[in-house]
């Protein structure tokens, strides 16, 4: 898991919530960070163990 | 909106953060080829030794037990299409007896392999 992200989005979300109430827009750093962990879940899913993948690691 | 947004995201990070028993395997089985192939390739007196004491016998179980992780996750993973054309590791419906069966066989399958590992590492001092 990309902790180091996570701490960034968690950082940013504060903003992001200090923002809201203050009635700034939503900081793009947040967004950034949003993305960013969005597409390392993505990467991190895109392993499919497929039949192929656990015969390779026979031997 | 931006409301709902810290909660959707700790429910999206919960659940992304939650290692499902396939891919725990996986990556045990990925991480135990690199290291056993590292001691194969320090130790070719071990080439074609099945058995027995020593360094040479306790890699020879520790290769035979991620073989055999291999074989369960591969049976978890095993759907009706699995092995045509990619198709990805597809768990049995945890309705069924046959998921609780292959589940605990795979965590079997990946403490035993850990052991090996242990075992190994023992030897290899």
């Amino acid at each position: 898991m990309p902790y180091e992200m996570l701490l960034s989005l968690g950082f940013n979300l504060g903003k992001a919530l200090v923002a809201h109430f203050t009635k700034a827009e939503l900081p793009q750093e947040l967004i950034d960070a949003a993305k960013n962990l969005v597409d390392a879940i993505d990467k991190h899913a895109k392993d499919r163990m497929t039949l192929e993948d656990w015969e390779a690691l026979r031997g | 909106m931006l409301f709902f947004f810290p909660w959707s995201l700790a429910v999206c990070l919960f659940i992304a953060g939650c290692p499902k028993v396939e891919r725990t395997a996986y990556l045990t089985a990925t991480g135990a080829k690199a290291f056993l192939d590292s001691v194969k390739s320090a130790h070719p007196e071990c080439s074609g030794v099945l058995a027995g004491p020593g360094l040479c016998g306790t890699l020879a179980r520790a290769t035979a037990a991620k073989d055999l992780l291999i074989d369960a996750g591969e049976v978890y993973c095993g759907s009706r299409d699995f092995g045509h054309g990619g198709i990805p590791c597809t768990p049995p419906d945890k309705k069924t007896t046959a998921y609780q069966i292959a589940y605990d066989k795979l965590s079997s399958a990946v403490t035993a392999y850990k052991q090996a590992e242990i075992d190994l590492k023992g030897a290899m001092k």
